[in-house]
């Protein structure tokens, strides 16, 4: 089975080399360029095929004035169709000119095994960057078109302030790379658009055999002069072009000539075609009062809150308008000019869409009821221009009945100002003498301060505080050393002990300096009494030679110290300087240690 | 010659203090009379006048509860919500307990439309009390926290009553730090001193409009952008406003 296998394996490979050796045996090399023609500021795509070969191939590229190639790499490719084999091997360039011209690619030698083939030469034509964009030609769109371009979608007819949503899409092909893309700007005149805002949607297309990735940026237009206005968008990107290299990498693969060479970043401009925007005149006829220019379609609602009060006492109006439409232009429903109210200014707020897609904008405004008399909130209206219906449209709310209290005191009507004449204008209108009720001015001047500041800034503040939280700081650790004191007495004891034979060693070593052996060993006694008096609690006077070799060991240099202390308080005892030395250290030894 | 010498020095010392202890008396003087001109001019109706000199003495002397309070009531005889709001609330800073600061503010933008919308528990306990009102406290309750951890040291008291005391101190200062805090969150607004101003969604003119602002009411600014300030007002709402349409009312010279 495994023999069989083997045979069949060698058959295969057999075949193929005999198949590839007949696919290598004819040789043929072809260069095309993408475009005959092409802007200054774009480039066109050189391709020189290489038919019969998939290696070992020497493309010598011709120096022609202003005119620079880059490489963007090769491919290769091996068929087999009816059992015959075919190979090819493609090098990519990039061709850029310096400046407009006609131009020529000469004969490119390409040596394949170690023969030369060489190509046909190319014509081709640079234009001028702005006659490009300018004239809109075919050939350089085409061009432009392989690399990248903007759509937008067609607009209709449209009334002035009318929202129209547009959908911007910037296409940029994969087979590029580019960088420092701007916002599609709009150029027009007679039309508005709002400043794109967030990122774009992404996405790809496939567009003649070329894919794309798709910018898509979704926002409106509006007319604002009547007539057919032309608009456009453009925007601006770079593109970036591998920097050509004398030779390529040692690895012969374009990944790494990609890692290895930098890029050129060749600035490009993108731009719409032109489309017209038709704005039409809003009919003149049947315009409602209420209409400020609000076009689209709207609802509108009115609530009212509190509607159980007293006469004078304030009830905010929320006046909702929902829809879709130039919230721009859509301003409060005017209330009514009666005098049993008083009006302030509304406030308002746009909502933007909601998941409904329906923005609104919210109106509040202040009225206060002046008569006692009033049962409701009279209606409202707003008025838009409806686009499809081509029609205006007046929404009127429903009269807000309201309870009032205290009738007593609110049967006339509340005099919120002094005087019947200033009663009958709002305050929104009205002059300052609302004002009347204001205390009188002062008529002392009063302290001055250079600054107003806040209390925490002052450095008086600073320092109390500070001086605070330290004096707490310092009582709360006293309050804790004592009560560690307290509780742990043998602390203070120690630390006194320790003082003490300090004390008593200083006394001590002042004496071996004087040489008086006498005082020496009669200190040397009181210092042993008195550290072992704290140690043992015995009165230090009552400690002898019996406790101190009861206690000690039989080999503490204590006794014998103490030893020679008592005989000297009998007798003349000598002791020379450097054993005066020698029984203080060992003294001082034991004695610490023993604390 | 010496002593011609020595009189010329005296004589010169003794004019340059007569000079330094004049020129602030002079100034008194000039306040003085520039006030009582003002004065004198509100009273009258020439409230831009009144205007001018106490805005004048302001910019001279510094900030006076009084002029900034006389200020205030010009501005709103004149018309001028905002900067009248603005005066009294720089006024309140300085004499926080003025009962005719507070009534002429509550006055002018209850006449103004200026209603409060309804404040939460914790808003009202924090608005009970100034900015520096909770400081002071804070102030006040370390200091008693310092006297109750002290005089244990020097009269012994009972334990018990010296951990209570101190515990409630504690919590006492720590309530009132929050309560400095929650209030210096809101402690230097600015107010909207331009009539019909927008809330813009970008910081340029043509940008689109979130809605429109009262005058007299308080923002506070966030950042800025050239000659737009990114606020939210009183009821959370967000967005870009000119500059020069609010003023800061603490140290209004570094306008915000």
């Amino acid at each position: 089975m495994q023999l069989r296998l083997q045979l069949i394996f060698t058959l295969l490979f057999v075949t193929t080399l005999l198949c590839a050796g007949s696919a290598w045996g004819e040789v043929t090399v072809e260069a095309r360029l993408s475009n005959a023609s092409f802007p200054v500021d774009r480039m066109s795509q050189l391709s020189i095929t290489v038919n019969g070969a998939s290696r070992n191939t020497d493309i010598d590229l011709p120096q022609i004035d202003k005119i620079s190639f880059h490489s963007r790499g090769q491919s290769s490719q091996i068929n087999l169709s009816n059992g015959a084999f075919s190979s090819s091997l493609t090098h990519q360039y990039l061709v850029q000119a310096e400046e407009p011209g006609d131009y020529i690619i000469p004969t490119i030698t390409v040596s394949v095994s170690g023969k030369d083939y060489l190509t046909k030469p190319i014509n081709f034509t640079v234009i001028a960057a702005k006659q490009a964009t300018s004239t809109n030609d075919e050939q350089s769109a085409q061009g432009l078109d392989e690399v990248a371009f903007l759509r937008v979608t067609q607009t209709n007819k449209h009334y002035p302030g009318e929202i129209v949503p547009i959908t911007i899409k910037a296409y940029f092909n994969q087979k590029y790379r580019f960088d420092d893309f701007s916002l599609p700007t709009m150029q027009g005149k007679g039309v508005v658009s709002p400043q794109l805002q967030g990122d774009p949607l992404q996405n790809k297309e496939s567009i003649n055999n070329n894919v794309y990735h798709v910018l898509t940026w979704d926002t409106t237009l509006s007319g604002v002069k009547v007539g057919k206005q032309s608009v456009k968008f453009t925007m601006d990107a770079a593109i970036l072009i591998p920097q050509q290299r004398v030779r390529q990498s040692p690895f012969g693969n374009s990944i790494f000539d990609n890692f290895l060479g930098g890029y050129q970043r060749k600035p490009i401009s993108l731009a719409s075609e032109e489309t017209v925007f038709t704005v039409l005149p809003l009919p003149t006829e049947n315009t409602p009062a209420s209409f400020t220019g609000a076009i689209g379609t709207f609802d509108f609602k009115v609530t009212a809150s509190p509607l159980r009060l007293t006469v004078g006492e304030p009830i905010t109006l929320t006046m909702t308008i929902s829809g879709n439409g130039n919230f721009d232009r859509v301003e409060a429903p005017a209330f009514p000019d009666i005098t049993d109210w008083k009006t302030y200014t509304p406030t308002s707020e746009f909502l933007p869409e909601d998941s409904d897609d329906l923005a609104s904008k919210l109106f509040e405004q202040a009225i206060v009821v002046k008569n006692s008399s009033i049962r409701e909130i009279p209606s409202l209206s707003f008025s838009y221009f409806d686009p499809e219906q081509r029609a205006y449209v007046t929404k009127t709310s429903e009269p807000i009945a309201i309870t009032l209290h205290n009738i007593q005191t609110a049967a006339v009507p509340v005099q919120l100002r002094p005087t019947a004449v200033e009663a009958q204008a709002t305050p929104t209108t009205e002059s300052n003498d609302i004002f009347e009720g204001l205390a009188p001015i002062h008529l002392e001047t009063g302290d001055f301060q250079s600054v107003i500041e806040p209390l925490y800034k002052k450095s008086w503040y600073l320092f109390a505080c500070t001086l605070a939280i330290i004096l707490s700081l310092t009582a709360i650790f006293l309050k804790n050393r004592k009560l560690k004191k307290s509780r742990h007495p043998e602390i203070d004891l120690k630390r006194n002990q320790k003082q003490q034979l300090k004390n008593d060693m200083m006394k001590l070593a002042q004496i071996v300096d004087t040489g008086d052996c006498h005082d020496f060993l009669k200190q040397s006694r009181r210092t042993i009494q008195t550290q072992l008096g704290f140690l043992w609690t015995l009165e230090p006077a009552a400690i002898s030679y019996a406790d101190l070799s009861n206690r000690l060991p039989t080999n503490s240099p204590l006794l014998e110290i103490f030893t020679r202390a008592e005989a000297a308080a009998y007798g003349a005892v000598l002791v020379s300087d450097e054993q005066m030395q020698t029984y203080m250290t060992a003294m001082s030894t034991e004695l610490e240690n023993l604390i | 010659m010496k002593t011609i010498r020595s009189i010329s020095l005296l004589i010169f010392v003794t004019l340059q203090l007569l000079c330094v202890s004049v020129i602030p008396i002079r100034a008194d003087q000039d306040i003085s009379s520039t006030f009582e001109e003002a004065n004198i001019a509100y009273s009258g109706g020439d409230y831009s006048t009144a205007i001018t000199q106490f805005e004048d003495i302001t910019k001279e002397a510094g900030y006076s509860g009084s002029v900034l309070f006389n200020l205030g009531n010009s501005y709103a005889r004149d018309g001028q919500v905002g900067k009248a709001v603005v005066n009294y609330q720089r006024a309140l800073l300085i004499t926080p307990s003025d009962s005719d600061i507070l009534g002429n503010l509550q006055l002018v933008k209850k006449e103004s439309g200026l209603f409060l919308k309804e404040r939460s528990r914790f808003e009202k306990i924090v608005h009970s009390l100034t900015f520096n009102q909770w400081t002071i406290l804070v102030l006040i309750s370390l200091v008693v926290l310092a006297a109750i951890n002290i005089i244990p040291l020097l009269h012994p008291i009972s334990k018990k009553s010296s951990l209570i005391s101190g515990g409630v101190c504690c919590i006492l200062v720590c309530l009132f730090t929050i309560g400095s805090y929650a209030s210096y969150q809101r402690f230097n607004p600015s107010i909207v001193i331009s009539p019909e101003t927008r809330l813009l969604i970008s910081p340029f003119k043509t940008a689109g409009s979130i809605g429109t602002i009262q005058e007299g009411r308080q923002v506070y600014p966030l950042k800025t952008h050239k000659a737009y300030t990114y606020v939210i007002d009183e009821t959370d709402r967000k967005g870009w406003i000119a500059t020069d349409s609010i003023e800061a009312v603490c140290n209004p010279e570094e306008k915000n």
